[in-house]
């Protein structure tokens, strides 16, 4: 078992400068100065590089959780409907026309991650049943979904129409420090209560009833995996829109480095998550693209997709 | 030190069922299929609530009993034998520390006594995935163990193990209950059952058919009544075979 912490935060720490340099003006550190580096580096690049490591933080640390809780490498945050549910809030900020003001797009997805929280919680009731829970959760899901689809078929307007559709793409382009102010604390918050999960979600490595032996309480847990995966989840819904895959990648990738444990694996995820986010945000900003950006959702759907094609290919093989 | 239950009840599987166990003792738990079995050790793990009656441990309502000091008192092995993620065995045998939320240097303790006591200290840090059927069982019985519980509670502990390490996995229950455990566990076999245990609870229905030492309560009799099956016990007193009724000798 090698430590991944402390090479986690030397990769991030060697990381961050390196992000805040690149982009569609290169700043050059022992160049003549470039017209408005000061402002480039502090309004636009450093929000948006804090901005994927929070973000990231919290979807790798809510996949870390989420495949403890459901005792599945396979399992992802979005299972529990709290994306869906964040994004029609979201879309419908943008169909009534409100999204125009800075505060309606994060206040409505965080009341539609709310909204999916609180009903995931109510059908599930007091049981905490994982099976039950997460059929629960990919109702609302699908739920979500269909609302979602329905908002924007009856779209008031063509330009409402192509403001939702590129908004559930999942960017951090023009993101600035009020976004940040805005998800940081509730991604901490998300964050600091998956790690209270930890020990339960350790007991559950061996089953149910052993982890009620243990003395772990299901409805506890319920209870921190909802807020958990809510808070993050829902908040990088709504300063980024949907991004895919780094839930369901980093743990992956992280978990030989660690002894298996869930509980050991949620830091190191939130670290890795930070980083991966950082380096596909970068990476959307200094290819050349004509008409703007890549969008990062998309990207990461690009790179996780067949990343986890090749996982299951890999599975496959190690099958008897 | 007692656990027992008192007029027990949970719904369709058990029955006003009254039962007091005692440490140093391997108690097995018999009966058809659907008999209640899993019911009631679970009932005695406290992870099942009863709709009528109590389960006490030491004398107080286990209900009352905050779950990690119930989870410290009583050890459970469930039937799957489930660990979700491929452990090595040293982590597996620490989550049984888990109640106990103790100091490194005793959690650090327990996990090697309990590995010691399983013959598993050269394995511990091999992963499960690379462990035989026989080491696997005696690894997740060690976690049970690492917890040093007062009781030990198994749901069919020998159930995919070979003859070689069912009698392994017996021997060391014995060793447990001279230490003053109270081990119970959930047996198919009867001839183990009627071997090893110092007390024979059988269930029928629901309900208690018969309680007592082996040769009383696995008399051909009640095996008879409640399985429905002629036998007859062959051998001596800790060596006793159960064969059919009418058994034709072909010789």
């Amino acid at each position: 078992m090698t430590r991944p912490i402390p090479i986690l935060l030397v990769l991030l720490i060697l990381a961050v400068p390196l992000s805040l340099l690149a982009g569609r003006v290169w700043i050059d550190p022992f160049a003549p100065q470039v017209p408005n580096a000061m402002t480039i580096l502090i309004d636009l690049r450093l929000p948006r590089a804090v901005l994927a490591l929070v973000l990231g933080a919290g979807l790798g640390a809510a996949g870390a959780a989420m495949q403890g809780y459901l005792r599945n490498p396979l399992a992802d945050p979005g299972l529990f409907g709290i994306a869906p549910g964040a994004a029609l809030g979201a879309v419908l900020s943008f169909w009534t026309g409100m999204a125009a003001q800075p505060w309606a797009l994060p206040a409505f997805a965080l009341i539609g991650a709310g909204g999916a929280m609180a009903l995931l919680a109510l059908i599930a009731g007091r049981g905490g049943s994982v099976m039950l829970f997460t059929l629960a959760g990919m109702m609302i899901a699908s739920l979500a979904g269909a609302l979602m689809s329905l908002a924007i078929s009856l779209s008031p307007t063509p330009f409402a129409l192509s403001e939702i559709v590129t908004w559930l793409m999942g960017a951090l382009t023009d993101r600035s420090w009020h976004d940040v102010w805005i998800a940081a604390p509730l991604t901490l918050a998300g964050i600091a209560l998956l790690l209270k999960a930890g020990r339960a979600l350790d007991a559950l490595s061996l089953g149910e009833a052993a982890a009620r032996s243990l003395g772990a309480s299901p409805g506890r847990l319920q209870a921190l995996m909802i807020g958990g995966v809510g808070l993050t989840i829902g908040a990088s819904v709504a300063a980024a829109g949907i991004i895919g895959f780094v839930g369901l990648i980093v743990p992956h990738l992280v978990r030989p480095l660690t002894d298996g444990r869930p509980s050991r694996l949620i830091v190191p995820s939130a670290l890795a998550g930070a980083l991966l986010l950082l380096i596909a945000d970068c990476l959307c900003r200094i290819l050349p693209l004509s008409g703007g950006e890549l969008r990062l959702g998309i990207a990461l759907s690009l790179l996780g997709a067949p990343f986890f094609l090749a996982l299951l290919v890999r599975m496959r093989r190690d099958l008897p | 030190m007692t656990l027992g239950v008192r007029n027990l009840t949970v719904g369709g599987r058990l029955g006003d069922v009254s039962l007091a166990l005692e440490a140093g003792t391997i108690t097995a738990i018999c009966g058809p299929n659907g008999a209640g079995k899993s019911s009631l050790i679970a009932s005695l793990a406290g992870l099942i609530t009863p709709h009528e009656g109590t389960i006490e441990l030491d004398g107080t309502p286990l209900s009352t009993v905050p779950p990690r000091i119930r989870a410290q008192a009583i050890g459970y092995l469930p039937q799957d034998g489930e660990v979700a993620w491929d452990l090595s065995v040293e982590t597996l045998v620490g989550l049984g520390r888990l109640p106990w939320r103790g100091d490194a240097a005793t959690d650090r303790q327990a996990v090697d006594a309990a590995l010691a006591a399983m013959q598993l200290a050269p394995l511990r840090r091999r992963s499960l995935s690379r462990l035989s059927g026989g080491e696997r069982a005696r690894a997740l019985l060690a976690r049970v163990l690492a917890g040093t519980p007062r009781w030990l509670l198994a749901d069919e502990p020998l159930a995919s193990l070979d003859l070689s390490h069912q009698q392994g996995l017996l021997r060391q229950f014995r060793v447990l209950a001279e230490q003053q455990l109270g081990v119970v566990l959930v047996l198919h076999d009867l001839a183990l059952a009627m071997n090893w245990a110092d007390r024979v609870v059988v269930l029928s229905g629901g309900a208690i058919a018969a309680d007592g030492p082996p040769a009383q309560a696995l008399s051909s009799a009640v095996i008879a009544r409640v399985w429905g099956v002629e036998t007859r016990w062959l051998g001596n007193p800790g060596q006793r075979a159960l064969t059919i009724q009418p058994a034709v000798d072909p010789i």
